[in-house]
């Protein structure tokens, strides 16, 4: 046996969130701490929550965070090796870092469109493939990408984060197909609405149609979310798919 | 006879874990061994071979693409890789 500086060292469950210091990355980081996981996240600046945490747990036995801007993939791929050194495993994965982009094609610059393809594609992509390592390393894992419900349905306004959410899917399915023989599932979860910071800018009349449009007549919560991602970390029997946490809007 | 290094003990060593844990039956391992055609890994054995090599060592020598993973054919490839 190899002198093993990737052998386990800790029998509690490393979780990589990206993007944990607000919404929903937060509430992520959250559940998984009260599980009794390790969690490891990164964001582009601190936040209280992040504050908080860090002061708790100086020596980062549960938990772990760096100051990068998701953009750096060099900086993404590092951070990935890093936890691994640090903990010596790696569970799950959570791509939730993402930026939103909207407005009509024609008159979005091409720097938003390279930014977008960047953080919500590329990065999702680098990130996965340093986790990968370890999850193939330990034979097993668990990775889910936050992707939306603008995949799914057509949206005016969001063509080029649209495309780079159902870039997600493909990723899932295939990644799915490829790692499955090793243990490791890949799902997705493509949120609606939700109440969240995101949906903020929305005025009375635009929430109210789309809660219209719900079957269920209400928006997600981030709880709904985070519920979603708990029931997929937790079995082994569901890969490749896709859950519309939505209230029905895509159905 | 030629003694080995330390990178190819540990490359030797990795191999014939992962042979175990994932039923392939190994014959003698030499330099000139195929991975896959002598040796009977799949490729997703190798990506899990160059998984935990690249935990131990603390490097992807086919991360740049200087060095081509579609060279990677014997053995001895694998152990050239990282001892460059």
């Amino acid at each position: 046996m190899p002198n093993g500086s990737w052998q386990v060292r800790t029998d509690k469950r490393v979780v990589i969130i990206s993007g944990g210091s607000r919404g929903l990355g937060q509430a992520l980081v959250q559940d998984r701490l009260d599980a009794g996981d390790i969690v490891a996240t990164f964001s582009r600046s601190s936040s209280s929550f992040i504050d908080q945490l860090r002061s708790a747990d100086p020596e980062g036995a549960r938990f772990h965070w760096e100051a990068i801007d998701g953009t750096d993939l060099d900086g993404v791929r590092a951070f990935g090796m890093n936890v691994l050194r640090r903990y010596k495993r790696v569970d799950a994965l959570i791509n939730n870092a993402g930026v939103g982009l909207e407005g009509l094609l024609t008159m979005t610059s091409e720097r938003d469109i390279h930014l977008a393809l960047t953080l919500n594609l590329e990065s999702v992509i680098a990130l996965t493939r340093t986790c990968l390592k370890g999850m193939l390393a330990g034979r097993r894992g668990s990775i889910i990408n936050i992707s939306s419900v603008n995949a799914l349905r057509g949206h005016k306004g969001l063509a080029v984060y649209s495309a780079t959410k159902a870039a997600l899917l493909g990723l899932t399915r295939s990644l799915a197909s490829e790692v499955g023989p090793q243990g490791i599932t890949v799902n997705a979860i493509a949120p609606g609405f939700f109440e969240s910071e995101m949906v903020g800018h929305l005025t009375d009349a635009q929430r109210a149609r789309i809660i219209r449009r719900t079957p269920m007549r209400a928006m997600c919560t981030t709880q709904d979310i985070v519920d979603s991602a708990r029931f997929l970390l937790s079995t082994r029997a569901i890969t490749g798919q896709t859950l519309a946490v939505d209230g029905g809007f895509t159905c | 006879m030629k003694t080995m290094s330390q990178h190819q003990q540990i490359i030797h060593d990795t191999l014939r874990r992962v042979a175990e844990e994932e039923g392939v039956q190994l014959g003698t391992i030499s330099d000139s061994s195929a991975l896959i055609d002598n040796l009977g890994f799949r490729s997703l054995h190798i990506a899990r071979i160059l998984a935990i090599l690249e935990i131990e060592f603390s490097r992807d020598p086919f991360a740049s693409g200087d060095v081509p993973i579609t060279g990677l054919r014997t053995v001895g490839d694998l152990c050239a890789a990282y001892e460059r």
